[in-house]
């Protein structure tokens, strides 16, 4: 009897088996597919873009006594070899916090065309336009101090400096414009911050 | 022996049984973890098509531009949200970690805050706000508040400003000593008790002690307005508190029309003391000529405007032809006062500008319009080559930093508006596309013009050359100089 049911109840669940896999491995076949097709999708209109440069703020203090002047320094360490022909960077700090003076642009660089701390827009504006025909030359992991400048703390805190990629209405786009496709090369930049210290 | 295969039979169906509840759990979950990533591509998405956004494809995390994001979401704040992402820099994402609160929302002591370029549950703190951010937010107004802190910029709002400081972006006017000019918007705040600012020009009517010295001309009231002085109503037009056209003015005896132009208004006539003339002749201020037009149909106005091209001189703008204009006329809300935007060539005139550019008009009908016209306008006009630019004063001739405009609108009639001082600033020739302006003028446009010429890129008079600003067919030098030209202004406006 045991025997009997075991011979009937074996196939009964190897088909059982068999249509579970059949059934789910390509239901399983269609939930693929339409993964890919989300994911392909936006890859159709998706820019990959290559690092071209690295903005680094560096200091020597990360604490800052209120009232005593510190040096902050903005490195472009260029990933390839590049001919820009324009050069808009926009450091974006807190002026309620600290004050900024002494703004020093790179010796290796024609004077900018603007250099300037906001009080409209709360940022460091600097702008060059490079006239000569080759634009200015960059060269592959040559690192350039394109700007310096002198942070006074205010008050106690944290403060931060970092990159501006732009404000709600457009204005203060950091850029660096290629000579030879004159688009925007792609950066990275990193995010200093401070304590603000009595 | 039947012992044996029957311990096999059943090791085999346990086996099958195993398998027949392991197989659809195992496929559950596969499935599950296929819409989790699918769920992970859909969320990273967009803040501003500025920045990039970082998104999961093919199993790789990629830095995408935010502009291709699809399915975005504009907030009641106006932001697009659906957003995840991580530092510029950084190597990994950080969606899986951290959810979007803008949708999720935040555990009491929390609150969905922007930062690192994601939305995140971030601990309440309370931020103070000082003067300075206040007013550097730009949305307060005054009071006569002199000092305290606020604990955000919402209740910065409406109250955090102080005496004698002017409203952002707004024109004050102050006492010189010997006139009463148009000051820097910010250094209000310096300003000593000798010398008041005020954040419009009828404050300074009157209220400081050597008032008499000062004349309608040293004021520089605009063509909209006229000038008061010592509480006498001199100008040809009307008084300062009143723009034209949105009162009916009158003149009798004891408010004189004066260069045989009109007289105040009522109000200012009943109230006015006319004493003799302290000050010179004034000359009647340039006013839009307001005439009444028989062709102007029910409820229309007619719009005409004199306008040059930064750079577009006579015998020298071959290739200046039929180059159209964009017109938006915004009032002090920021409001259109009619939902359309103007666009048409304007047409060239034998006229030129002190800089020798020719002057155009530009012709317009506005149907329409409120039967109370329109005032404190501001006109937008923007070229085929050259950004947005803001008139907010007739005659105008330089940059206009104020946020409500002085101009009018009146229905049924002609409004002629000169603002061919300051001409359209031109620059704008490309963008994030190759060759299609974006409405800014960048390092990008002088990288294009300036290349182009390099290589002197030209066409035959009449056509239109991309990147040529001045109009004469060939972009050369000319046009890298008056790019820098208009970089110059911005720059300088902007920060």
């Amino acid at each position: 009897m045991n025997n009997k049911i075991i011979k009937i109840l074996i196939p009964v669940i190897a088909v059982v088996v068999i249509f579970e896999s059949v059934i789910l491995v390509s239901s399983l076949e269609k939930n693929t597919n339409s993964a890919v097709v989300s994911d392909v999708t936006p890859t159709v209109t998706e820019e990959e873009k290559i690092n071209s440069f690295d903005v680094n703020f560096s200091t020597d203090e990360t604490q800052m006594k209120i009232g005593k002047k510190y040096k902050v320094s903005v490195k472009l360490m260029p990933k390839d070899s590049y001919n820009l022909n324009a050069l808009d960077l926009y450091v974006k700090f807190d002026p309620a916090m600290v004050t900024i003076s002494n703004l020093v642009s790179s010796k290796d660089l024609a004077t900018p065309d603007l250099l300037k701390v906001s009080d409209k827009k709360d940022v460091i504006a600097m702008n060059y336009l490079f006239v000569d025909e080759d634009g200015a030359a960059f060269n592959k992991d040559r690192e350039v101090v394109i700007l310096t400048f002198t942070v006074t703390p205010k008050v106690t805190g944290s403060s931060y400096f970092e990159v501006s990629t732009g404000d709600s209405e457009g204005n203060s786009v950091t850029m660096f414009v290629d000579k030879n496709t004159s688009k925007s090369l792609f950066f990275t930049g990193n995010k200093l911050e401070v304590l603000l210290i009595n | 022996m039947n012992k044996q295969k029957g311990i096999t039979s059943i090791a085999v169906m346990i086996i099958m049984l195993v398998l027949a509840i392991a197989l659809p759990v195992t496929t559950k979950l596969v499935q599950q973890n296929q819409e989790n990533r699918s769920k992970a591509t859909d969320v990273a998405t967009c803040i501003n098509p500025n920045e990039y956004r970082w998104a999961y494809s093919g199993g790789v995390c990629k830095r995408v531009l935010a502009r291709y994001c699809i399915g975005c979401q504009v907030t009641t704040g106006g932001q697009l949200t659906c957003y995840a992402g991580t530092d510029l820099g950084e190597t990994t994402c950080k969606k899986d970690n951290i959810k979007d609160c803008t949708t999720t929302g935040c555990s009491s002591g929390y609150s969905c805050q922007r930062q690192d370029n994601m939305w995140q549950c971030l601990k309440t703190t309370t931020t103070k706000y000082t003067r300075g951010s206040c007013q550097s937010n730009g949305t307060y107004s005054c009071t006569t508040s002199s000092s305290g802190t606020y604990t955000s910029l919402s209740s910065c709002q409406g109250s955090c400003t102080y005496a004698n400081v002017c409203n952002s972006g707004e024109t004050r006017w102050m006492y010189n000593g010997s006139s009463c000019v148009q000051g820097p918007v910010k250094s209000c705040e310096s300003c000593s008790g000798s010398y008041p600012c005020y954040g419009t020009k009828e404050g300074c009517t009157g209220a400081h002690p050597n008032t008499t010295t000062y004349t309608c001309s040293d004021k520089a009231c605009s063509a909209n307005y006229g000038c008061m002085r010592n509480g006498v109503y001199t100008s040809s037009t009307s008084d300062c508190s009143m723009p034209i056209g949105t009162v009916s003015r009158t003149y009798d005896a004891s408010c004189p029309k004066r260069n045989g132009a009109g007289g105040g208004n009522d109000d200012a006539c009943t109230t006015a003391v006319v004493t003799p003339e302290v000050t010179p002749e004034i000359t009647p201020e340039v006013t839009p000529e307001v005439t009444a037009t028989p062709t102007i149909a029910a409820g229309e106005a007619a719009v005409n405007i004199k306008l040059a091209f930064a750079g577009v001189k006579l015998n020298n703008g071959q290739c200046a032809t039929n180059w159209p204009v964009t017109l938006k006329m915004v009032d002090s809300t920021g409001k259109s006062v009619v939902d359309q935007i103007f666009s048409g060539v304007p047409t060239q005139t034998a006229s030129i500008n002190s800089k020798g550019e020719i002057i155009y008009d530009f012709n317009v009908t506005v149907s329409n319009v409120p039967e109370a016209g329109g005032s404190d306008l501001a006109f937008f006009l923007a070229g085929p080559k050259h950004i947005s630019l803001k008139y907010g004063k007739n005659n105008q001739s330089v940059w206009y930093s104020n946020l409500v405009g002085t101009l009018g609108l009146i229905r049924g009639s002609t409004n002629s508006y000169d603002f061919s001082g300051y001409s359209l600033l031109a620059g704008d020739v490309t963008g994030e596309k190759d060759g299609t302006p974006d409405g800014k003028i960048d390092g990008r446009d002088f990288s294009y013009i300036k290349e182009k010429a390099n290589v002197l890129a030209s066409g035959a008079a009449g056509t239109s050359v991309s990147g040529d600003l001045d109009g004469n067919c060939q972009v050369n030098s000319g046009d890298v100089r008056l790019i820098k030209q208009s970089l110059t202004e911005i720059n300088g406006q902007t920060y």
